[in-house]
């Protein structure tokens, strides 16, 4: 037992890339719910007469409540159990990804707020055309509303989680409402549309004119906010003024429920007590249907969140018949799956339940430091060599580690572009694999670089210099191969991963050292990149979690690899990927030359990404199978059947 | 008995104040400082620097100790940013279900092991008395996270007796009318404590027996039993409040293993919960609060003992 | 927990202020005889023919004492001498990947294998080094600084006394295992830390018990003597109280490595455990629950088993031990 499965299968996002993607093969999905192909696999029931209305208790994953209310929030309270879980249900953001009971990745126009933008002038504007949303206090959501985000984030760039210096709002030059159902955006160049639809506009969450206030007790709208201009001082001003209430309101707890603020929603659900919700201090949710929903479809059943601490707690739960949909501990699954998507043979225990594998669009990676004095001062200097890091990720045996560790509920990285779930941005190289197990590729790569390599001691550098055949530049001679990967503790399959990579590594003379630390520890240490100034003394580090295609729903780097990007963990810096990155933001080439030299390049050691969740879902519940990539929650369209 | 009492009082507030000097140096060890441990790992510099302007932290380290204790004493401890909550706020929802939990363990392990410790001695070195001791020394050994999933495996899944979970009700009645769910963790918690109560009160009861006075109850004639439950239990009861006293830091102890092992939202489970995210202010609290809930229920122990023992209630002040 | 005893008498030495003699007189004159001697005498002071036998007998009378010291010394060599004859993988992970994962017993593997592949009558072997060398190191670093910080609070008395007695309450109020937590949070977890922190926790009981015992050996005459003659304080707290002490220091540093397996247990279960690859006990047994619902018994029992002979054996000597140390203060 224990609780090292706090963070199993559980992804932490750094930050949100900005995410555009074509059109997925919604039928394929459809195909893999029924289908039975693999020996042994469960198949998610169908079928039944449809009852309204009843409550679904979802178990939370382990050790992470919701605790934060506004959808405006910094770093440190960006969550998937705050945003996807939680927020969204109750303040519908302008743009939604991905769809209910599909494994789509796409754009989902029916449940957004608006039309998709219509780009123009060059591609230098863009113009919203809202639909006729209702706010529950009756007003509508209106172009002030979108507007009052944009003054917001004008305003408050430090308190936005994805903030990305030089993107959203820094190249939105003016933001204007020219309806009360239109808004029109002026950037400040040509810019991809796609792009800028997946990853920037997909940042707009709208704000009823009910918050737009300083006190409990205001007018609405008497903030400021929302009716300034974008981009005035005064604006800015009084942004700041309202941020600060609204933050000051969403760090009580105990309000959630019974504040007339958070009681203005648009979305499907609401936690105000008033209508029969509740937020409980612990962490116990309680989100019942808003009736005064727009959207295309309106909820019957009534959520409970549960809070568990440890996932064996809430397996015990599960079997003790107090939950409806959870899911089960990684180690309790005692089949293998052959598709990390498909449900293999459920535990025999939960005869009430099925399986459904939760995939994320996201993948995994442990870094490198490039500018690391480790390793006696030349940490950085092997690590920048090409050929090592393929010799790495040539010791990597991820379909192995995946079938032994993971049984099978985990999609490996063979690039920056997620090959699971299904979509067509991943191309036929990535998906190739360019670096398989391989121990004498990767001997070879190291010997005919000048390296002696001595099995499970350390490797030297014999041949120093810069051309083909040596070590390569600032190595010198009788430089050694000995690192320490730090690792966050608390996850089985992660740490059984670490030991066998790092015995992999040994057993080729690149000398391995692990360091287990908590997950915080590691994050901090690793996640962030080496500032400059400060000595990089850290070598390797996986903090296990990778990273998640959400609100950046388009793969495209910016943030991840450019040149002093902010989650550039490693300090990569590459003119052509740069190059290419730039391209895939302002053009509308297609992600292929960008993804493909990224996974030769291998800046990050690829690791396999578990399935974020392996969900079990009562027998008698329809409408939630399979679950959208992004991690949201859609229960207005669960019901109950009548077996 | 009053300059005992004046005494005793005096060395908790002192070693009060010891625990909160600890925490401090604790603080001031973690790397990043209370900065990063308040604002959590992924703090930007700015934000940094502008907390530690705004609560003080670059003021002389004598004028932080001496805020610090401020605040303490006036249970401002801090928040937590991972919840969103204040600490105060936190513990005030938790303490009180450990306080159940643990007062009921006290209780029933009280009311277990002294009838459990006489019987030994009225069977004394009978078959009995060996299963006993044996079963005592097992349970003693046994980790407790082993015991509480063998209980829920084989009372809870296995047997549909109780619910696989401790009460989950918010609030302390709620946690109260679901006695069912009690009834495990309760078992659980106090296992060790019924061993080593038991055993005391055996060795202890054993002792007095041979002591002069009770030699000379019965040679005035006094059945067995009368001298059985009326001096030799009395005599050998009174240190059972000293015991229970100094097992009273053990039973809190064990209450975070049980917490974990039962989801049950009390001290313990909000202590390993932020250990985990190291969430220090809250850590920090939790061990502070549980910490003087400690000291107090010392100095209770040591109020009855010297209420109870005669040499102490009559000695010179 | 501590032998409750023990710790009672001296919580009520505390409270009465009641000091009671623990030597009687021939022990006094020995010790002096010693000093005028000018001799060594560091030695344990009843460690004279007679007595020093007795106490033996009287120890190996106790059945459940030899029944203990069997098993540990059974379990010394299963760990350290196992591994040499039953050769296992315990630290390739990657070797360790070809085998088959939560087997049961057979096969080539007499325990059955756990979630990783390894041996698990191997591993137990492996994980034994660790949990009993946590076990002795954390118990032996907290006897001596303990026997000494106690030792010299209790001799040298006056305001120094109740300042480090105050220190001491201080850290026993602060319950175990949340200080054990506190600690391996704030301290980046090795482990030497481990050893460290369990040692941390578990120093403050021998320093109560031999401040008691200090108290109680200051009053004799022969030590009043010592200091006429000029002894300095440091002798007589190396020469005479310590050595006096020892059977009390023996006897809770007994019952201290039981307590220190079942507390590395317990942080292991938490998740501060011992890091990989290392592993011991209790994290094998704390790994092992996770699978009580599936059946995996030979991952859960055997560990279990271990600990709890191990911590039951270390038991029984300390109580032999203890009722030994009675035979040799009713020596009057």
């Amino acid at each position: 037992m224990g609780l090292k499965g706090i963070r199993t299968g559980n992804p932490l996002r750094l930050g949100r890339t900005l995410a555009l993607g074509a059109i997925t093969l919604t039928c394929l999905s459809l195909m893999l719910i029924g289908t039975a192909g693999s020996a042994g696999a469960s198949s998610i029931p169908t079928g039944g007469t449809k009852i309204s209305g009843g409550t679904v208790r979802w178990a939370e994953p382990p050790g992470t409540p919701p605790t934060y209310i506004f959808p405006f929030m910094s770093a440190s309270n960006e969550s998937v159990d705050n945003i996807a879980q939680f927020q969204y249900m109750m303040y519908r953001p302008l743009y939604m990804f991905g769809f209910p009971s599909k494994n789509s990745t796409t754009l989902n126009p029916t449940l957004s707020l608006a039309a998709s933008p219509t780009y123009g002038n060059n591609d230098t504007t863009a113009t919203v055309a809202l639909k006729n949303y209702k706010w529950s206090d009756g007003e509508s959501v209106t172009a002030t509303d979108v507007l009052f985000f944009m003054n917001m984030l004008h305003a408050e760039t430090a308190n936005w989680y994805d903030y990305v210096p030089g993107l959203f709002p820094d190249n939105v030059k003016s933001v204007v409402a020219t309806s009360p159902s239109e808004v029109t955006f002026t950037f400040n160049k040509s810019y991809d549309p796609t792009w800028m639809t997946y990853n920037e506009m997909a940042q707009i969450t709208p704000f009823p004119s009910a918050w737009d206030v300083t006190s409990t007790t205001a007018a609405a709208g008497s903030g400021g906010c929302s009716t300034g201009a974008y981009g005035a001082a005064s604006t800015d001003a009084a942004c700041t003024s309202v941020y600060n209430f609204l933050n000051g309101q969403s760090g009580n707890i105990s309000s959630f429920a019974t504040s007339p603020i958070w009681g203005v929603v648009d979305g499907p659900y609401t936690v105000a007590a008033s209508k029969g919700g509740s937020f409980n201090s612990s962490g116990a949710v309680t989100l019942v249907p808003n009736t005064s929903y727009s959207g295309p479809q309106k909820a019957t059943v009534t959520v409970q969140e549960l809070p568990f601490t440890t996932d064996n707690a809430e397996f015990n739960a599960l079997l003790g018949g107090n939950l409806d949909v959870g899911y089960v501990p990684q180690q309790d699954i005692t089949e293998n799956t052959s598709n990390a998507t498909n449900p293999g043979p459920n535990n025999p225990r939960l005869t009430n339940f099925y399986l459904t594998p939760w995939v994320l669009y996201g993948f995994n990676y442990a870094v490198y430091k490039f500018d690391s004095t480790g390793d006696g001062g030349n940490a950085g200097a092997i690590q920048k060599q090409l050929y090592f890091r393929q010799a790495m990720q040539s010791m990597v045996d991820q379909p192995a580690m995946i079938s032994k560790f993971l049984k099978g509920y985990g999609v490996p990285t063979y690039g920056p572009v997620p090959v699971l779930p299904k979509n067509n941005l991943v191309d036929a190289y990535e998906q190739s694999n360019p670096y398989p197990y391989n121990p004498s590729r990767a001997k070879s790569l190291l010997s005919s670089h000048g390296w002696k390599v001595v099995p499970n001691g350390v490797d030297t550098c014999q041949k120093p210099g810069t051309s083909p055949t040596e070590c390569g530049a600032d190595i010198p001679k009788g430089a050694k191969l000995d690192f320490t990967m730090a690792y966050a503790s608390g996850t089985e399959w992660q740490e059984q991963m670490m030991t066998v990579e790092q015995s992999a590594w040994n057993s080729i003379g690149i000398k391995t050292s692990l360091e287990s630390n908590t997950f915080p520890t590691v994050i901090s240490d690793y996640g962030a990149p080496c500032m400059s100034g400060s000595p990089c003394t850290v070598e390797e580090g996986w903090w296990g979690g990778g990273w998640e295609y959400s609100p950046d729903y388009y793969p495209s780097g910016e943030t991840l690899f450019q040149t002093n990007a902010g989650s550039n963990s490693s300090n990569y810096s590459d003119a052509k990927a740069d190059t290419l990155i730039a391209a895939t933001n302002t053009t509308s080439t297609s992600l292929d030359s960008y993804e493909n030299y990224l996974a030769k390049q291998v800046p990050s050691i690829w690791e396999p990404n578990a399935d974020y969740e392996l969900t079990e879902v009562r027998n008698t519940i329809r409408g939630i199978a399979p679950q959208n990539p992004f991690a949201n929650l859609f229960p207005e369209y669960w019901y109950y059947v009548k077996k | 008995m009053t300059g005992f009492l004046v005494r005793r009082l005096l060395q908790a507030v002192v070693v009060i104040i010891g625990v909160m000097a600890f925490m401090f140096i604790l603080i001031h060890l973690i790397p990043g400082g209370e900065a990063r441990a308040v604002l959590g790992p992924r703090a930007q510099p700015v934000a940094i620097a502008q907390f530690n302007k705004e609560n003080g932290l670059d003021l002389p380290l004598w004028d932080q100790f001496v805020r610090y204790l401020w605040n303490l004493a006036h249970f401002q401890l801090g928040r937590s940013y991972y919840l969103n909550q204040n600490v105060t706020q936190l513990i005030a929802t938790a303490l009180p279900k450990t306080l159940i939990l643990v007062g009921i363990s006290t209780v029933f392990a009280v009311v277990v092991a002294i009838p459990l410790g006489v019987y030994q001695v009225v069977r004394r070195n009978k078959p009995e008395d060996y299963i006993i001791t044996g079963a005592s020394f097992i349970l003693y050994a046994m980790p407790a996270f082993l015991l509480g999933t063998l209980l829920i495996l084989w009372f809870a899944i296995d047997i549909k007796i109780f619910p696989t979970e401790a009460p989950q009700a918010p609030t302390v009645l709620g946690v109260l009318s679901d006695p069912l769910g009690l009834v495990l963790p309760v078992l659980t918690l106090s296992a060790i404590t019924i061993a080593s109560f038991s055993r005391y009160m055996r060795s202890s009861m054993m002792e007095t027996m041979t002591e002069d006075f009770v030699r000379t109850a019965r040679a005035k004639g006094a059945a067995p039993r009368r001298v059985l439950y009326v001096h030799a239990l009395r005599n050998a009861i009174i240190p059972i409040v000293t015991l229970l006293g100094l097992s009273l830091g053990t039973i809190v102890s064990g209450a975070v293993i049980t917490e974990s092992v039962f989801n049950y939202p009390g001290m313990g489970l909000l202590a390993v919960n932020s250990a985990f995210r190291e969430d220090l202010p809250t850590l920090l609290g939790c061990t502070f609060v549980v910490t003087i809930a400690t000291i107090l229920g010392n100095l209770l122990a040591d109020i009855l003992y010297a209420v109870v023992d005669p040499r102490i209630r009559y000695a010179k002040s | 927990m501590q032998n409750p005893e023990d710790l009672v008498r001296a919580t009520q030495q505390e409270q009465d202020g009641a000091i009671a003699g623990e030597t009687g007189p021939l022990e006094d004159l020995d010790a002096l005889s010693k000093e005028l001697g000018g001799g060594p005498s560091g030695g344990d002071v009843v460690s004279h023919g007679g007595l020093g036998r007795r106490i033996l007998s009287v120890f190996f009378e106790n059945k459940l004492a030899v029944a203990g010291v069997v098993v540990i010394v059974a379990f010394l060599l299963f760990c350290y001498v196992g591994p040499l004859v039953y050769h296992t993988n315990q630290t390739s992970a990657s070797q360790a990947l070809f085998s088959p994962d939560n087997a049961p017993p057979g096969n080539g593997h007499p325990l059955g294998t756990d979630s990783s592949g390894f041996d698990i009558l191997g591993r137990l072997m492996y994980a034994g080094q660790i949990s009993l060398l946590v076990g002795f190191a954390a118990a032996a670093i907290a006897s001596v600084f303990g026997a000494l910080y106690g030792a010299i609070s209790g001799f040298f008395g006056s305001w120094l006394d109740p300042v480090l007695m105050r220190i001491v309450d201080a850290f026993l109020s602060i319950p175990v295992l949340f200080l054990a937590i506190v600690l391996a949070t704030v301290f980046r977890p090795s482990l030497t830390v481990f050893i460290l922190v369990i040692a941390f926790v578990s120093w403050l009981i021998p320093a109560r018990l031999i401040r008691g015992q200090a108290l109680s050996l200051r009053q004799r005459e022969y030590v009043q003597a010592v200091r006429v003659m000029g002894g300095s304080r440091t002798r007589i707290v190396l020469r005479h109280i310590i050595p006096n002490s020892i059977g009390t220091i023996i006897v809770n540093a007994t019952f201290n490595i039981a307590d220190a397996i079942l507390l590395l247990a317990a942080l292991g279960f938490i998740g501060l455990g011992v890091p990989a690859p290392q592993t011991d006990w209790g994290s094998m047994l704390s790994n092992g629950v996770n699978y009580a619902l599936d059946g995996y018994w030979w991952e859960i029992y055997p560990a279990g088993l271990c600990i709890v002979l191990v911590v039951v054996a270390f038991n029984f000597i300390g109580d032999a031990l203890r009722d030994a140390l009675e035979v040799r203060l009713q020596q009057r």
